[in-house]
């Protein structure tokens, strides 16, 4: 486990200001959950965490060294599995440590155990079309903490799953990260998501980017999605996030007018 | 097993048309031969070895012709697949070169190269090079971004990168332009032989037309069918199922 330093990270696409002067720090072991509407930065900012973009100023500092590009200390889940399709299962759990120089038979020693901890040791020699879709988020899991990384950044992993596999992900994820205790940087637009899973929500302002609000989680592990709890403080982010999502639809209305000064919805009379 | 009799019926059943066509529609023999006629020449050059030695020289040509192809056209297509600059300068004038059938560069070869076996193998490299860049390069710029970040984000660069993940993930892509560049390649060999005859199964067709044999000229086209049919069905499309097996692409 390592710390995270975000220290006055802006970024700019040409003219565009996406991301402006955010500062958060994540203690060692930490799980901070991003939320903000569509376009806000939130996946920017976690690229630029990993490595995978550069901020136009300030920087990020992970375990007190300078992030200057992508690294095997901190590992990203996505969207999709990104699972290579031409290794089995096991090869790919197995990818990170050969690359680490782990010898053959280590790595695939280890990787099994990964697999177990996931319930798929099953399922090793299969290819990954061969998985639905909650597996395959479960061997990239695995991928990604078989090298025990101090970080690991998460962007919207479980965005495309059915909601079932994605409750039975959330009681995974927070096991295996009590088991690992990774710094969590996880990216979501969804809230109760959020609330379930992170030590600390940061809402994220859009047009530009900013930290709106962070607020603290303050509940026992592991939680329950229909806790009462959980859904006051569910209730609490959406209130925060409410004017930015607003502010995006009349954006989506009207798109000629950016940034801010967009009337609120129903004012004026334009059509 | 079942299918491959088949397609061994329907093509008897093509035959027996055939026969059947030239037998009662009183088709001059000089025009049409009937299946007889040009099994009887295939079986006389097969067996006097003149069919076999052009075959054999075709072949050779074919490989070699081929084989420069796809060790100068794969790592050209991946190099335009990576390189911004390159894909819009140099790309351009692939896919413009890619609508001139390689057998245009022919009196410059023979310019070039003089009467020799170097000019057609440089028809048969062009035939097979456009298509094996372009899919090649189709196949690099394909791969999904988030497959190499999260390789990257495992500590892949250089040549681990290259050959550990983008080209595997490429791979099946690229297999694709091997085989559009083969029959590319089997194109440009057969134009090339029939106007600078010097051996190969081009010259055994052209024969025929000199003779004025169309049973040998038939033969011929039977031959180069029965070759390209082999080689697509028996080993590159067997790689390439395989492959699109392996790699999950036929489920979706």
């Amino acid at each position: 486990m390592k710390p995270i330093y975000i220290q006055g990270v802006e970024k700019r696409f040409g003219e565009r200001l996406v991301l402006d002067a955010i500062d958060l720090t994540i203690a060692p072991g930490e799980f901070v959950c991003i939320v903000g509407p569509s376009g806000c930065g939130k996946s920017t900012l976690l690229n630029v965490v990993a490595g995978l973009e550069f901020a136009s100023a300030g920087r990020v500092l992970v375990d007190d060294q300078p992030v200057k590009g992508p690294g095997p200390d901190r590992t990203v889940m996505f969207q999709e599995a990104t699972l290579f399709p031409w290794l089995t299962v096991l090869e790919n759990v197995c990818f990170p440590l050969s690359l680490a120089g782990v010898s053959a038979e280590d790595a695939r020693a280890r990787a099994m155990g990964m697999l177990r901890l996931v319930h798929l040791s099953r399922f090793a020699s299969s290819r990954p079309h061969e998985l639905s879709g909650g597996m395959r988020q479960r061997v990239a899991l695995a991928r990604a903490l078989v090298g025990r990384p101090g970080v690991l950044l998460m962007d919207e992993p479980f965005a495309a799953l059915d909601a079932q596999t994605r409750d039975a992900m959330h009681i995974e994820v927070q096991r295996l990260w009590l088991e690992f205790k990774p710094t969590v940087l996880f990216v979501t637009h969804n809230v109760r998501e959020a609330v379930e899973l992170g030590d600390r929500v940061a809402i994220l302002e859009t047009l530009p980017g900013r930290l709106k609000e962070v607020i603290e989680v303050r509940l026992p592990r592991p939680r329950d999605p229909n806790d009462r709890d959980v859904n006051i403080l569910s209730a609490r982010v959406n209130r925060a996030l409410k004017d930015e999502i607003d502010k995006v639809m009349a954006l989506e209305r009207d798109p000629d007018k950016t940034g801010p000064g967009i009337p609120p919805r129903g004012a004026g009379g334009h059509i | 097993m079942a299918l491959f009799l088949k397609r061994v019926a329907f093509i008897a059943a093509l035959i027996a048309l055939w026969d059947l066509f030239v037998r009662f529609g009183e088709i001059p023999t000089y025009v049409f031969p009937a299946p007889l006629e040009v099994g009887k020449n295939l079986w006389t050059n097969l067996v006097s070895g003149s069919l076999p030695l052009a075959i054999l020289v075709s072949m050779k040509r074919l490989f070699i012709g081929y084989g420069l192809s796809v060790l100068a056209g794969v790592p050209l297509g991946i190099a335009l697949g990576r390189i911004p600059a390159l894909s819009w300068s140099v790309g351009t004038l692939i896919v413009g070169l890619q609508a001139l059938p390689s057998i245009c560069w022919l009196p410059l070869a023979l310019l070039w190269f003089g009467l020799s076996e170097n000019a057609i193998l440089f028809v048969v490299l062009l035939g097979a090079l456009m298509s094996i860049v372009t899919a090649t390069e189709d196949a690099i710029r394909t791969v999904p971004p988030n497959t190499l970040r999260a390789a990257r984000m495992m500590g892949a660069r250089g040549h681990v990168l290259y050959f550990r993940v983008l080209l595997p993930a490429a791979f099946p892509g690229i297999l694709t332009g091997l085989k559009l560049g083969w029959i590319f390649a089997w194109r440009a060999l057969m134009a090339g032989e029939l106007l600078f005859v010097a051996g190969g199964i081009g010259q055994y067709l052209h024969t025929g037309r000199e003779l004025n044999d169309m049973a040998q000229v038939l033969a011929a086209m039977v031959s180069i069918i029965a070759l390209g049919l082999a080689f697509d069905r028996l080993i590159l499309g067997r790689i390439e199922q395989q492959v699109r097996a392996r790699w999950g692409l036929d489920r979706s």
